[in-house]
């Protein structure tokens, strides 16, 4: 008998809502993001939208799985890492249709969910993960029982640099679809801060340094340009170190970051030379949206893992590496 | 005198390198070669070909100065990022970690502990010792490779690597 999970996801700027079959079906899949006309993703705001937007999200998914709520067998939410205010609005929405529906609950970590829908999309075994977004920036391989963040960044996520970046010249948020299209006209590199420590990445710096330049009169396209291609090629290095460390064949890129073509080309050439297979999770499962969390709460369901809603308290700070991926063969 | 050629045969694959074992005069050395990454921009590829080749070289032989066993450096053809080196026979830790004993495994860690102790002492960081960068000789030795990523005159910050640990729950 086919198990059917409605999967919530709010840890940050979006609010989703998936239906997954335990076939693997991605039956609907809906989201939507906090855009504010200027600044960054307030927490407050943020979670406000996601109890606004939520219900009827919910509904809409429902009816595009073609399901009534009493077909729903399990409701998966992300209990972390992402913003407090925002995982606690999506975990009040889960706990009370898990109550109301009198279904089990299972709470997923967003970064275990996006290597999971990644998987399940590409149909990859054992791949290293390159996982970029405004959040987050991990390389992350399966070993021993736990996904293992290889690298990471020291302080701030490549999406957030780009953010950032992009609010200092006036761009809006998200602000890395317009960065890739600057850079596309650019051709002259100017040298920013490559700054890699063992395994591990650092973006504020070449922040500070793109800002300056930006201050001082160097034009948008090759700045736009320089950027992709420092941070890019960090990100390959650290890819490249994993690669080999681990010796796995295939690399998977996810994440709202995977969007851009220049660094997939750039992991692409990462696999080639190290006789890996590649995969860019198509947009629509790579962004932060409730399949991940509905396919990942199936895995998890599966292999015995259920929450009481008295222990079902979010986890912010959650890592990657703290949740035992039972559902996976220990290697 | 007869130039010598080298019959190259492709030994290991590292992240930003390829490792050939050769010989030279009926001794068995390595040549680490940092070929182009055409995927990267050609400048930023370029620049790190260049000082990870030089530095390596450098932090190999300043290394082994403060007693850390290191290959020694043969010599070094920095038009073409290669640089040839000892040839250490034996395994990467990483192999020999699924191998061996409890016991054999905690002596190999301390020992490894030791070897970072001498390079902190001298003021020297490896930048990146995992343990694909530790090879155990035939006779038990321990010895570090890999130095592109070595630097001296390192302060504390640069000789602890950050741990990022949840206090939330």
């Amino acid at each position: 008998m086919s198990l059917v999970c409605l999967g919530l996801e709010g840890t940050a700027h979006s609010f989703g809502a998936g239906v997954v079959s335990s076939e693997g079906k991605v039956l609907s899949n809906n989201w939507d993001m906090v855009s504010p006309q200027e600044g960054g993703i307030h927490p407050r705001e943020a979670s406000r939208h996601h109890s606004d937007k939520g219900p009827d999200l919910i509904v809409k998914s429902l009816t595009e799985a073609g399901v009534s709520f009493h077909d729903i067998g399990l409701v998966a939410f992300s209990r972390g890492p992402g913003l407090g205010p925002c995982l606690r609005a999506t975990a009040t929405m889960a706990r009370s249709l898990a109550l109301k529906l009198g279904v089990p609950l299972v709470g997923v970590n967003h970064c275990v969910a996006h290597i999971e829908i990644g998987c399940l999309e590409s149909r990859f075994k054992d791949p290293v993960t390159v996982y970029v977004s405004g959040g987050n920036t991990q390389v992350i391989a399966f070993a021993g029982s736990r996904f293992r963040t290889f690298g990471e960044t020291l302080d701030i996520a490549i999406g957030n640099m780009l953010d950032v970046f992009g609010r200092t010249v006036g761009m809006h948020f998200p602000a890395g679809p317009g960065i890739e299209r600057e850079a596309g006209k650019g051709a002259n590199y100017h040298t920013l801060p490559y700054s890699v420590k063992g395994m591990d990445v650092s973006y504020s710096g070449m922040l500070t340094a793109a800002r300056k330049l930006h201050s001082e009169g160097v034009g948008l396209t090759d700045l736009c340009f320089s950027i992709q291609e420092t941070a890019f090629g960090m990100l390959a290095e650290v890819t490249e170190r994993a690669v080999a460390h681990t010796k796995k064949t295939e690399i998977l890129l996810t994440g709202g970051v995977a969007r851009n073509k220049r660094l997939g080309e750039i992991l692409s050439g990462v696999a080639n030379r190290h006789g890996a297979t590649f995969h860019t999770v198509s947009p629509p499962l790579a962004g932060d949206q409730g399949a991940m969390i509905a396919w990942t709460g199936i895995l998890q369901y599966n292999a015995g893992d259920r929450l009481q809603i008295a222990d079902s308290h979010v986890w912010p700070r959650w890592r990657t590496d703290e949740q035992d991926i039972t559902w996976r063969l220990s290697s | 005198m007869e130039a010598f050629k080298l019959k190259l045969e492709q030994w290991a694959m590292g992240a930003e390198s390829t490792i050939f074992r050769t010989e030279q005069w009926g001794r068995p050395i390595i040549l680490k070669w940092r070929p182009e990454k055409p995927y990267l921009l050609k400048e930023i590829d370029g620049l790190l070909r260049r000082t990870r080749t030089n530095r390596e070289c450098r932090m190999l032989t300043y290394a082994r100065a403060l007693g850390v066993p290191t290959p020694a450096v043969h010599w070094a053809d920095c038009a073409n990022y290669m640089i040839a080196m000892d040839f250490i026979e034996g395994k990467q830790l990483k192999q020999l970690a699924a191998e061996v004993s409890f016991s054999k495994l905690h002596e190999l860690c301390h020992q490894f502990g030791r070897t970072i102790a001498l390079m902190h002492k001298g003021n020297v960081v490896h930048g990146d010792p995992t343990t694909s960068n530790v090879l155990i000789d035939t006779t038990s030795r321990l010895w570090m490779v890999d130095f592109g990523l070595a630097e001296w005159n390192a302060t504390i910050e640069m000789k602890g690597v950050d741990l990022h640990l949840s206090g939330e729950h």
